[in-house]
């Protein structure tokens, strides 16, 4: 924490807070509010749209989905990523830069327009299974956060320390998993987050790839919404953030919340 | 503990830029030998050569005769100290000097012996449980270093390993480097670009340039009679003559001045002289020229004179008191016994 007696930054960084928290305030109250629409401030208290939540085939089987493809995701991007950045980063070759960029061109291409090649190509064209191209979708929106914080903290480590494992009697594969992996699993453990969350919120991609037995929570959500405009998504969601602060406390218990934001190497 | 033979060593990338030109180097058993050189000459190539971090275009790297150009480097049993330290970010002291031993499979209780050896030796014992990350620099550096010698190498290989301590320290480094290395006989090789650092440890020093080792002697033969002219700078010589016409081995005309030297080396181009060995002032008769005082720098122990003369300007040191003043004119002798014949 940085200690500052700046008192304009700490209106500025005050107002911020309030823009991001008020609206998350606001959905944890509606979701306890006992009437049909979503009402602020709420008439009674009552518990009902949680128990809403789970009579809905779509969120529950939704969850499961997502919850499934976005570990699948975050998992592929990490094996695929982490030796392209290695090989990016250690070898010499030939326009390395514009490799650089076609790994994180998914985030500069609208993620709509993904999920529109993805579904003309491969399930129009090449009739592959849906759940298949939904991964490959996630997947290409996960590779870009993979490369990007592998990248930092690859170049940030010192290549000599991989080269000492070598001199002191270690194979290159095993200076890898022992030496060079430990020294970055902080962002490793980074990158798998950002793309878990990346990945489990999307609903552009997801939009184009569902289809019968295949919806993801996101969606679910976004069908629901457009027939009921009742407080069960304000619960859904709340059940939501507690899912992400779940995860959050588990990271931070086991490597520390900066490692989301800095490497410790 | 073993003994480096380098033949013909050449490296270049894409066959244009040669980094070692048809190097060799003979280091003997238990010796502790420098390359010396300026960044950019080549040495940390070489030394990664040797490493088997990187793969020669040609040549051979021998050790006790045999030739291990092709044994990958976690093979080698060699030791290496880096400029950065280098240490295993994750792993404590205890750990990251026992990693050698770890790796070679050696019996649990051996391993605590010989790694609390050597952490009593470097007097590492009580920072066992450190992270290298609550270490200073020094400390780092004597981890590294007991890294190295734990696994007892057939070759200690230091890169620049003093480059990144204050001056202090650098000192007391060195000193612990050439103990530990005369205590354990382990053949050293010693890359730097600091001629005292590694006049002070070295039994000999390779001095090199432009992939070229120019001179390999010990420090008292590089210091005293450098044979080219390359060394000669490097090791602080600041008046370079070019020889005009040859007369004998040990005479030579600089323009029209004639100058003789005491020794001599095959292929004499240049003459050279220290300031602080030129005479100011002399009334010998030979190896004489005359010339105007330009400039003059108070250096504390003396004064240095910029001195015009039909030679080229000269760089002379003079302990008089008294400072003399610009556009005065002066005999210089040039002593036959310091002046020195250099090849190009």
């Amino acid at each position: 924490m940085i200690k500052t007696n700046n008192k304009v930054l700490i209106t500025i960084s005050c107002v911020v807070l309030f823009f991001l928290i008020a609206p998350l305030f606001m959905i944890v109250v509606t979701a306890f509010g006992s009437g049909a629409t979503i009402d602020f401030p709420i008439q009674g208290f009552t518990f009902k749209w949680f128990a809403n939540v789970f009579a809905q085939p779509d969120f529950v089987s939704g969850f499961e989905m997502s919850f499934l493809v976005a570990i699948l995701a975050s998992a592929l991007a990490l094996l695929v990523g982490v030796p392209l950045v290695y090989a990016l980063t250690h070898y010499h070759i030939h326009h390395q830069q514009w490799f650089q960029v076609l790994f994180l061109s998914p985030t500069f291409i609208p993620e709509i327009v993904i999920g529109f090649a993805l579904y003309q190509a491969m399930v129009i064209l090449f009739q592959l299974p849906l759940l298949v191209t939904l991964l490959v979708g996630h997947f290409l929106l996960c590779l870009p956060y993979v490369v990007r914080l592998i990248t930092a903290s690859m170049t940030m480590l010192d290549v000599h320390v991989e080269e000492a494992a070598w001199i002191y009697g270690s194979s290159r594969i095993h200076a890898f998993l022992t030496i060079t992996l430990p020294s970055i699993r902080s962002s490793i453990v980074a990158a798998f987050m950002l793309s878990f969350i990346n990945s489990f919120n999307n609903i552009p991609i997801s939009l184009f790839l569902n289809g019968p037995n295949l919806n993801m929570l996101p969606t679910s959500i976004l069908n629901y919404l457009q027939n009921n405009y009742d407080p069960t998504v304000s619960a859904v969601s709340v059940l939501l953030m507690l899912f992400t602060a779940m995860l959050m406390i588990l990271v931070e218990h086991f490597i520390g919340l900066n490692a989301l934001s800095k490497d410790r190497s | 503990m073993a003994e480096l033979e380098i033949k013909n060593l050449n490296m270049s990338y894409d066959k244009h830029l040669e980094i070692l030109k048809s190097l060799n180097l003979h280091v003997k058993n238990g010796e502790l030998i420098s390359i010396l050189g300026p960044s950019g000459c080549g040495k940390t190539t070489t030394l990664r050569i040797i490493a088997g971090l990187l793969r020669q275009t040609d040549g051979q790297v021998l050790i006790d005769g045999k030739d291990v150009s092709k044994l990958p480097v976690h093979k080698r049993n060699f030791g290496m100290v880096f400029q950065s330290y280098a240490l295993f970010p994750h792993l404590n002291v205890f750990d990251n000097v026992a990693f050698g031993l770890r790796q070679r499979k050696e019996k649990v209780s051996i391993i605590q012996k010989r790694v609390n050896d050597i952490l009593i030796a470097t007097g590492l014992k009580k920072l066992e449980k450190r992270f290298p990350d609550a270490l200073s620099g020094g400390q780092q550096q004597r981890v590294s270093l007991a890294r190295a010698l734990v696994v007892n190498p057939k070759l200690l290989l230091l890169d620049e390993p003093l480059s990144n301590l204050d001056a202090k320290l650098r000192v007391s480094m060195r000193e612990e480097i050439r103990r530990l290395q005369q205590l354990m006989h382990t053949t050293t090789v010693f890359v730097t670009h600091d001629q005292e650092e590694c006049f002070a440890i070295s039994d000999r020093v390779a001095v090199m340039n432009q992939g070229v080792i120019e001179q390999f002697d010990t420090p008292q033969k590089i210091y005293r009679a450098p044979k080219t002219v390359f060394v000669a700078r490097f090791i602080g010589y600041e008046n370079f003559l070019s020889v005009t016409k040859k007369i004998s081995s040990t005479s030579f005309y600089v323009k029209n001045v004639k100058l003789d030297i005491n020794s001599t080396v095959d292929g004499v181009t240049s003459l050279s002289i220290r300031p602080n060995q030129i005479v100011l002032g002399s009334t010998a008769k030979t190896n004489i020229v005359s010339g105007e005082i330009q400039s003059s720098v108070f250096l504390g122990n003396a004064y240095r004179y910029t001195v015009s003369t039909c030679i080229g300007n000269l760089k002379v040191d003079y302990l008089g008191s008294k400072r003399l003043s610009n556009g005065q004119n002066v005999q210089l002798e040039l002593p036959a016994a310091a002046l020195l014949g250099l090849k190009k």
